[in-house]
């Protein structure tokens, strides 16, 4: 207990540590924090990426092409409308393209409330603030000859039809 | 243990006094140098100054705007916090709880309009608030980095008003966040996964309403409240409220 009070905050001798050495201490330091630092960052963000998810199924049936009406039969719960055309069926996605609103059909043509975009029946912008057309999804028939949609394959408009008959 | 060891009787007897004197540790303060160190000493108080300029006390120059805001935030965390213990966030019972206490819950209707009408005016003060930094001045030298500190409340307060429209889960809340977070989308080259990880998925679904209730309960007050404590603490450090000279 001789030392003087002073000599207790000086965690040894200031030639101990060189220059060189402690640029050398702090940038394994301050690296090795970063790194962490880093890993953790990249791992937060992939853990907030869910792999696995619960929402209805891009592919499904949707019943047997004679149950559809000639024109336009919505379907709201799978945001399609499937189209009948005499013998030929497609599928347009009732999703708007502007901030994904659910547009309703109206007579020749689809409207979304939610900024009044207008759409033809073949999906085409007539006015308003959609900046693309309506999708075409792939629609074809299902081993036991209902129609099968498929949302995760777009189509050119006016093609991915079934035929009947 | 220099002091005599009491007696259990006298320990007892003394108990009371003891209790009081351990939370009153000073005596009413006589002098003016005493009353401003318990204002100073004291954690609740400490946030005001020991002197205060005359023209800071002037209601007009601010409108009190801030404090408002801050004494909303106060209303909406313990609203919210009691909301809490009925609301379930969940696609299946969200809009069901929020509809049980309205109709089922005693003083929940209360509650929940406290809520409502606090976070409403909250946006509504805080925007004023800026505005009135602004008008006066108050954002210029030394007060710029509390007005950027104001900015991010502003931010903050704007996206706790946003993740707590979806939790009532119903029409409304579902369109307007899926219209709000299809904006997002908007943003160039990242637009699309940037929603699907705000959403967790493709649709505003139950891994969106688990996210923005926790968000909303946990995450945004959590910097909220930091953030107004250095909101607070620069006004100190930047020489007291703006005021006219």
């Amino acid at each position: 207990m001789s030392e003087s009070v002073d000599s207790t905050w000086n965690l040894g001798d200031e030639k101990d540590l060189s220059r060189r050495e402690f640029v050398r201490q702090m940038m394994v330091g301050w690296g090795s924090l970063s790194l962490i630092a880093g890993i953790s960052a990249v791992g937060l963000m992939r853990f907030l990426l869910p792999n696995v998810l619960y929402e209805p199924p891009a592919v499904f049936k949707v019943g047997f092409p004679e149950s559809f009406p000639e024109g336009v039969t919505p379907l709201p719960e799978r945001n399609v409308f499937v189209v009948r055309d005499g013998s030929s069926f497609h599928a347009i996605s009732s999703i708007c393209t502007h901030l994904r609103c659910q547009v309703g059909y109206v007579r020749n043509g689809f409207q979304c409330p939610c900024h009044g975009s207008r759409f033809s029946l073949d999906g085409k912008v007539i006015r308003g603030a959609a900046p693309r057309p309506l999708d075409w999804f792939e629609v074809t028939l299902a081993e036991n000859g209902e129609l099968r949609i498929n949302t995760k394959r777009k189509v050119k408009p006016g093609t991915g039809s079934v035929l009947i008959g | 243990m220099g002091e005599q060891a009491y007696r259990l009787t006298e320990a007892i007897r003394r108990l009371p006094r003891n209790l009081w004197d351990s939370v009153f540790r000073q005596g009413v303060p006589a002098t003016d140098l005493e009353r401003s160190e318990v204002v100073f000493g004291n954690f609740f108080l400490h946030i005001h100054p020991v002197k205060v300029h005359e023209n800071t006390l002037r209601f007009g120059y601010t409108l009190g705007l801030g404090l408002i805001s801050f004494y909303l935030f106060l209303i909406l965390v313990g609203s919210g916090i009691l909301l809490m213990f009925y609301y379930v966030p969940s696609t299946g019972s969200a809009y069901q709880s929020m509809k049980d206490i309205e109709f089922a819950v005693s003083f929940g209707m209360v509650l929940r309009n406290i809520h409502r009408w606090a976070a409403h005016a909250m946006v509504i003060t805080v925007f004023l608030h800026m505005w009135r930094v602004f008008a006066t001045g108050a954002y210029k030298t030394p007060r710029e980095f509390n007005w950027v500190i104001g900015i991010c409340l502003l931010v903050l307060t704007l996206l706790l008003s946003f993740t707590g429209y979806l939790l009532p889960w119903d029409q409304l809340a579902f369109w307007a966040i899926t219209v709000g977070t299809s904006i997002v989308s908007y943003v160039p080259g990242i637009g699309e996964d940037l929603r699907y990880l705000i959403l967790g998925g493709n649709v505003v679904g139950q891994s969106a309403l688990l996210r923005f209730y926790v968000l909303h309960c946990v995450v945004l007050p959590l910097f909220m409240g930091v953030l107004i404590g250095i909101h607070f603490w620069r006004i100190r450090m930047d020489g007291g409220l703006s005021r006219p000279s």
